[in-house]
């Protein structure tokens, strides 16, 4: 009787586990991340019984299975942190798009009105009123050009604002994943098979957060730990200890900041090394999509006002006095790097505005000369000494140097924001030619030419902007493509983690039917064998 | 093995779909609402760039039709103004021939000389006028002043405030008109006598001479130097050049006889006294108001003496002359101006075929088909209302409706 009262409460209790169990996964069919559970049930160990049979003593849970697959989780992290990427570039990338659209903020029809108020002019030199349009057209490029440079730095600034964000994502993230590295290691005492279901699933849930911000690699200790390494194998969470990164100003360029990791007291630049997630998509975007745009917008500024001052010179003004500069441009920047032991100082300044190159130019020291390279595509040029000149730049230097010290030169990244017309007086415009009255028109026709002139490495002006923009379009055009297909591929690897390990309400609820009913037939046991007991009593009862 | 599908998997299908199609009709409705099918770089860079250039092109092509516009104008302004002087000194011809008359008296001569007076003003208020913006025409690069005024009594050259730089007007890269004469080169620099030299009487001859203009017979025996012709005695002369070398030594004087010597020929009439010359000044230039003075105060010299009358009447000869000179040298200016505005048509011709296609080109490429867009905008619409319906099907299915 006790061992089918005993059989009966195994049944009752493991039946009652498994409710528990399918009700523990319908609650959960909406969290994110959960493994659906499932009891594995095993008999209970039989009793030999004095006829040398073999009893069966009912059911117990083996243990409670987590239906999941590390590597649809690897799966996850990879697609994701490839999509992260090139939606970041995407989602930045637009808004220069929306800069350069219909009407926007584009300078090209600046430009045309600038040269076509010099083609008025130059059919009435004299008029006060068509000087005066000429004075205000001109204003009015410096102005877009300020205008849209400062919103391509408000860009740059929300990048630098998103990197920070993500950097203190991640560092949170490392220190939940350390965490619970620790939690589950001390719960699971006694192997692997014991970890707890619903931690591992919550730290593969933050490991696939992690891959959002940045790429990563994940690795299983013996003991149950995961590891996670970012970048190119940068440690960040090994067992219980978890890395911290920071954003660090880079004091080269104002707006821009470096990722450090700390490694005991001291720090290590480790930007370089991400490449995927939050943090490779803003790094895709501020050297390949931003950086350009900017530097190239400079050069065209640059390359703008030395061709109208030069021709503005060569020509009269209505009183016979040659005319002056038009328009002024702010001069090249040398910044020292913060980390420089040396007390050294460099000079620039543009000596052929039509030589510029889009790009900033970093200087390094090595105790005799100095190795000059363009960020922009990484030429290197050696020389032996400062003084020295390189693509319209002269280069020099002040104070004493130490070998490791760093520089960067900067002649057009921001330029287009100290861009002005510096011109108020109509009278001061020199339309005529050298030698000519003030109704002549000779230097206004000349001006006005320069719109239709490849001025700017092979590109007129507005034939730059043409450039700047299709770079711009393009890019986002391809990564609207590109991103839209790591979706699906992630969305792929998402589903066939669901498929395995996800919740589906229809099947439970089935299984939710099946023990019920078992429990129903465990209770009737329960119920039979105290019948039978009452039987026995009722016939031995006097 | 089968493929088992999780709830969440489910609703995140569906979703997904649903946000694509949102995401179609948006796009569409943005192409519908701006009627244009690039709105930014990226919805098609190719041609976004493309349509930059035309664009640009385009542009361009309205500027210049502006100067031709404005080219056109002046030029019209040129013509009309060059035809005016014309008729002007036409008329002042007819009047000096009047007063050739031999029958006329001082009174008469004077009234006439007085309405000369009057055309002359007129001519110099042709040759100051104004476009339309206040630029006088015909000063070069100065037409804020007033070009032209008449000279202070006693001198003889009219007065002028401009210069001689020519305006152009840019009617295409590389093609362009100029807008004006200049000044000088319309009124002042007209060469004097028959184009090539001037032969007059001197002032202080005593007789009663009187030289045709002269012409070249012969272009390659031409010096183009000056000579004087000196009457030696009443029936002799001789020809020396301004140097001093003899050229023609004690020729014999035959009233209305052509006289021939380095190329040219002249023509003397009546009686000449002895130490009269005649003087040749080859090159020389006459201003077309200067020509008219002239002949303003021949009319009013006296013509008392018999060398007085033929003095007047040589002046009259002169003097019409110097008009014919003068008209043939404005009819050259009319033509090259006609030319010009010949040149400023043919150009605006041109640019307006190429604005047109221009034009057609861009909004072929620019522009929202709207009809293709509609339907887009319908199909996709349809698409969602599916998706949605099908969406509310299959939540609405589950076995614990069953159980």
């Amino acid at each position: 009787m006790s061992d089918l009262l005993g059989t009966g409460a195994s049944a009752l209790r493991t039946f009652q586990r498994a409710i528990a169990t399918t009700s523990h996964n319908i609650a959960n069919v909406e969290t994110e991340g959960f493994s659906r559970q499932r009891l594995s049930l095993e008999t209970q160990s039989p009793a030999r019984g004095g006829d040398g049979n073999h009893r069966g003593n009912g059911v117990r849970v083996a243990g409670i299975e987590r239906i999941a697959s590390d590597f649809a989780v690897t799966r996850i992290h990879d697609t994701t942190t490839a999509h992260a990427r090139e939606a970041t570039h995407h989602d930045l990338a637009i808004r220069l798009d929306g800069l350069f659209a219909d009407g926007a903020l584009d300078p090209t029809s600046r430009f045309a009105a600038f040269f076509s108020s010099l083609e008025d002019a130059s059919l009435d030199p004299a008029s006060t009123t068509a000087r005066e349009m000429v004075l205000d057209a001109g204003e009015a490029v410096a102005d877009r050009l300020r205008t849209l440079q400062t919103q391509l730095e408000q860009v740059g600034g929300e990048v630098d604002d998103r990197r920070r964000a993500s950097v203190s994502r991640v560092n949170e993230m490392a220190g939940a994943i350390a965490d619970l590295n620790g939690r589950l290691v001390e719960t699971g005492k006694g192997g692997r098979a014991q970890l707890s279901s619903d931690l591992l699933d919550r730290r593969d849930l933050l490991a696939s957060r992690l891959a959002e911000e940045v790429d990563i690699e994940t690795v299983i200790q013996d003991d149950g730990a995961l590891n996670v390494m970012i970048g190119d194998g940068v440690p960040l969470v090994v067992g219980r200890q978890a890395r911290a990164l920071r954003a660090v100003a880079d004091t080269t360029r104002p707006g821009r900041s470096d990722i450090e990791l700390g490694i005991g007291s001291a720090w290590q630049s480790v930007g370089a090394r991400l490449h995927g997630g939050e943090l490779g998509g803003l790094e895709a975007f501020e050297s390949s999509t931003l950086e350009p745009a900017m530097q190239r917008l400079g050069r065209l500024t640059h390359a703008f006002a030395a061709a109208v001052n030069e021709a503005h010179v060569q020509g009269v003004r209505p009183d016979g006095t040659a005319g002056d500069d038009w328009f002024s441009v702010g001069p090249p920047v040398a910044r020292a790097a913060s980390a420089n032991a040396g007390s050294g100082e460099l000079t620039a300044s543009v000596v052929d505005a039509g030589q510029l190159g889009a790009t900033d130019y970093r200087l390094r020291f090595d105790g005799s000369g100095w190795r000059i390279t363009r960020t922009s595509d990484g030429d290197m040029t050696a020389v032996a000494g400062l003084p020295t000149t390189l693509d319209g730049l002269e280069i020099g230097s002040t104070g004493t140097p130490v070998a490791g010290d760093t520089f960067l030169v900067s002649a057009t990244r921001s330029s287009a924001s100290t861009l002005d017309s510096t011109l108020i007086d109509a009278q001061a415009l020199a339309l005529a030619e050298a030698g000519a009255g003030p109704g002549a028109n000779g230097n206004a026709r000349l001006l006005a030419g320069l719109g239709r002139q490849p001025l700017v490495d092979g590109a007129t002006f507005a034939g730059d902007i043409g450039v700047i923009a299709g770079a711009i379009g393009s890019t986002t055009a391809t990564l609207a493509t590109r991103s839209g297909a790591l979706e699906s591929m992630r969305n792929d690897a998402i589903d066939r983690r669901d498929s395995l390990s996800g919740v589906n309400l229809d099947e439970e609820a089935i299984a939710l039917t099946r023990h019920e009913q078992a429990y129903q037939a465990a209770a009737r046991i329960i119920s039979t064998a105290d019948a039978l007991f009452q039987t026995v009593l009722g016939a031995v009862s006097r | 093995m089968s493929f088992r599908i999780s709830t969440a998997s489910l609703a995140r299908a569906t979703l997904s779909d649903m946000t694509q199609r949102q995401q179609a009709i948006a796009e569409v409705r943005e192409q519908i609402a701006s009627g244009k099918r690039i709105n930014r770089p990226s919805d098609d860079p190719a041609q976004a760039a493309q349509l930059r250039e035309l664009d640009t092109a385009r542009s361009r092509l309205t500027q210049y039709e502006r100067n031709a516009a404005m080219a056109q104008t002046r030029l019209a302004i040129e013509e009309s103004t060059l035809g005016s002087m014309g008729d002007t000194l036409n008329r002042i011809r007819e009047l000096t021939v009047q007063a050739a008359n031999d029958s006329n008296g001082q009174a008469e001569r004077e009234a006439i000389a007085v309405e000369i007076e009057g055309r002359l003003r007129g001519l110099y208020e042709l040759a100051n006028v104004r476009d339309a913006g206040g630029d006088a025409l015909f000063a070069g690069s100065r037409g804020a002043a007033t070009p032209f005024s008449q000279p202070a009594p006693g001198d003889t050259l009219a007065l002028y405030a401009g210069d001689d730089v020519e305006r152009h007007i840019s009617l295409g890269a590389e093609r362009s008109v100029v807008s004006a004469h200049t000044g000088g080169k319309a009124f002042l620099r007209i060469a004097a006598g028959n184009g090539d030299f001037v032969i007059q009487p001197a002032a202080t001859n005593a007789g009663t001479g009187r030289v045709d203009a002269g012409h070249l017979v012969d272009g390659a025996a031409w010096t183009g130097s000056d000579h004087t012709i000196t009457f030696i005695s009443p029936t002799r002369f001789d020809i020396t050049t301004a140097g001093g070398a003899v050229v023609l030594a004690g020729a014999s004087y035959e009233p209305g006889a052509g006289i021939e010597f380095a190329g040219v020929r002249v023509a003397i009439e009546g009686e000449p006294s002895v130490g009269d010359t005649f003087e040749l000044t080859a090159g020389a230039e006459r201003d077309l108001f200067g020509r008219v003075a002239d002949l303003i105060d021949t009319l009013r010299a006296p013509a008392d003496t018999d060398a007085q009358r033929a003095a007047q009447q040589q002046g009259m000869q002169s003097g019409l002359t110097a008009l014919d000179g003068a008209m043939e040298h404005l009819g050259a200016l009319r033509a090259e101006s006609g030319m010009r505005l010949q040149t400023v048509d043919a150009s605006r011709e041109e640019s307006g075929a190429l604005a047109l296609q221009l034009d057609t080109t861009l909004a072929s490429m620019r522009d929202a088909d709207l009809t293709e867009t509609i339907v887009r905008l319908e199909s996709e619409t349809r698409a969602l209302e599916v998706l949605q319906k099908a969406h509310a099907r299959l939540s609405g299915i589950s076995v614990l409706d069953y159980l």
